[in-house]
């Protein structure tokens, strides 16, 4: 059976592919910086972020740009940053149907 | 090296078990089949054991990935062996190790974690489904004998051996339906991203394995026993030594007195509520011709009444065998049953009586100056007393 494409992102994958947006990163350097950015509400085991990482891969989302012994390092390729970028705009509808109904009942 | 208990499936209780053997100072070193071994290291109370399940089957993760995992506390301990082929070896899942308590756990997407158990869910439920065949075809299979040949079935030497198959039936029952329950459980947990428990809940796992295989060897060992247990001849005896009351009718009440006492034998099976042979008069000098009265009846009382009929189609068969080509027993119409077949051999003078009422079947050969069906409301109120 082939395998489906991506078409939604995880929380997970959503902030990996947010932690290469700027810049180029290798795994650790990825779970450390969602860690942070999320103040530890996110964390990446290891388990989850070489599988997306391996996912993210096989689907040309991102791409290992050079290693060094054990050291990969990754960077987003342009049809990741336009999932990224749907993802992003999908959840900013989200917030505001949510806003505009929650806002609506709060003046009612 | 310790024997294992548990069955791979049922993942946290390994895990749980793994994380206890290291509070006690033991590691787990290899895990096969059916054997796991330990080296001997100091005792941790936080180590945490996870089973990650292998996606393509096969091998164990490459050095880069085990020192990936390794920088953010989780080690490589060993991967569980599921079968092995010429080329290459089956695993199921890797083992990992962790003994910093601050590190994360190894799988913390819920989505990927589920897909990642999908193929070993898969393989759980269809292992399941099997087994339905698998039971519905050895019932079926049981069925249709014993719905073909009840005599024998009424008449066996061993009288729990169809109590075994249907106890095996139950238990591989049983078994199947607790797979599909820790199943369906261990995939809400999936969903529901219940977090691993730590250390308590293998006991009742491994109970649970070792009741399923202590019924299964019990079960074997009685069918192995059974093979090797003379058939249960019963002997003759006379009417008057049993402590209940035999169902036949005596030659004297046809009117032909023989000059020894009746002699039966009762069995028993799973299948009847009574079965008694019952032989009567000069048998001992059948194959010389003596002339005496002789009476022979077959008594059965089926636990399943709508068995009976084919009983007596059975029955039926049998006098068939001494049947000229061309002779067929006759119909007769005696009250009291549902149904009466009467057959008489005129150049052996034998008569046969053949009567089913309900679940009890009667099949008498007689042999004497009386006329059987004249004489077939005595056994119509036997009959009735036996029921």
């Amino acid at each position: 059976m082939a395998r489906q494409p991506l078409k939604s992102l995880t929380e997970s994958m959503f902030y990996v592919l947010l932690a290469l947006w700027r810049q180029e990163r290798c795994g650790t350097e990825i779970a450390a910086y969602v860690r942070e950015l999320t103040e530890g509400r996110v964390t990446l085991g290891p388990g989850t972020l070489y599988a997306i990482l391996g996912k993210f891969q096989e689907e040309e989302l991102i791409k290992e740009t050079w290693s060094q012994g054990r050291m990969r390092v990754y960077r987003i390729t342009e049809s990741g940053r336009e999932l990224f970028r749907r993802e992003l705009e999908n959840m900013r509808r989200c917030v505001d149907d949510g806003q505009r109904e929650m806002g609506e009942e709060e003046t009612t | 090296m310790r024997r294992l208990a548990l069955d791979p499936m049922d993942v946290p209780a390994v895990q749980a078990w793994l994380e206890d053997w290291a509070a006690r100072g033991w590691y787990v070193e290899s895990y096969g089949k059916n054997l796991v071994s330990f080296a001997r290291g100091e005792r941790q109370e936080d180590v945490r054991y996870r089973l990650q399940p292998v996606g393509g089957g096969c091998g164990e993760p490459d050095q880069d990935t085990r020192e990936s995992y390794r920088e953010m506390g989780w080690t490589y301990v060993c991967s569980t062996v599921l079968g092995r082929s010429l080329s290459d070896v089956k695993t199921e899942f890797h083992i990992w190790r962790c003994e910093d308590p601050g590190a994360p756990e190894l799988d913390t997407d819920q989505t990927l974690r589920e897909e990642a158990y999908g193929d070993l869910l898969r393989r759980g439920w269809r292992n399941i489904w099997m087994g339905v065949p698998l039971i519905a075809a050895v019932l079926a299979t049981m069925w249709w004998l014993v719905w073909s040949h009840p005599r024998e079935y009424l008449l066996e030497g061993h009288p729990d051996s169809t109590i075994l198959m249907l106890c095996c039936n139950v238990l591989l029952t049983l078994h199947l339906v607790d797979r599909a329950v820790r199943l369906i459980r261990f995939t809400r947990r999936l969903r529901q991203e219940e977090p691993a428990p730590q250390r308590a809940p293998w006991g009742q796992a491994r109970a649970r394995v070792w009741a399923f295989q202590g019924l299964y060897a019990l079960i074997l060992l009685v069918m192995i026993g059974n093979l090797f247990r003379p058939y249960d001849h019963r002997p003759y005896l006379p009417v008057s030594q049993y402590d209940r009351p035999v169902p036949c009718v005596s030659l004297a009440e046809l009117g032909t007195p023989a000059a020894e006492e009746a002699e039966a034998v009762d069995f028993h099976s799973f299948w009847g509520k009574a079965a008694w042979w019952t032989l009567e008069g000069d048998y001992e000098h059948l194959e010389e011709g003596g002339d005496g009265p002789r009476c022979s009846t077959e008594y059965y009382s089926l636990r399943f009444p709508s068995m009976a009929e084919n009983l007596e189609a059975q029955m039926l068969k049998r006098w068939s065998n001494v049947m000229d080509a061309g002779e067929r027993p006759e119909r007769a119409a005696v009250l009291g049953v549902d149904s009466a077949w009467y057959w008489r051999d005129e150049r052996e003078e034998w008569q046969f009586l053949l009567l089913r009422r309900g679940g009890q079947v009667l099949d008498v050969s007689y042999l004497g100056e009386a006329d059987l069906l004249e004489h077939a409301d005595k056994y119509v109120e036997m009959l009735e007393r036996a029921r």
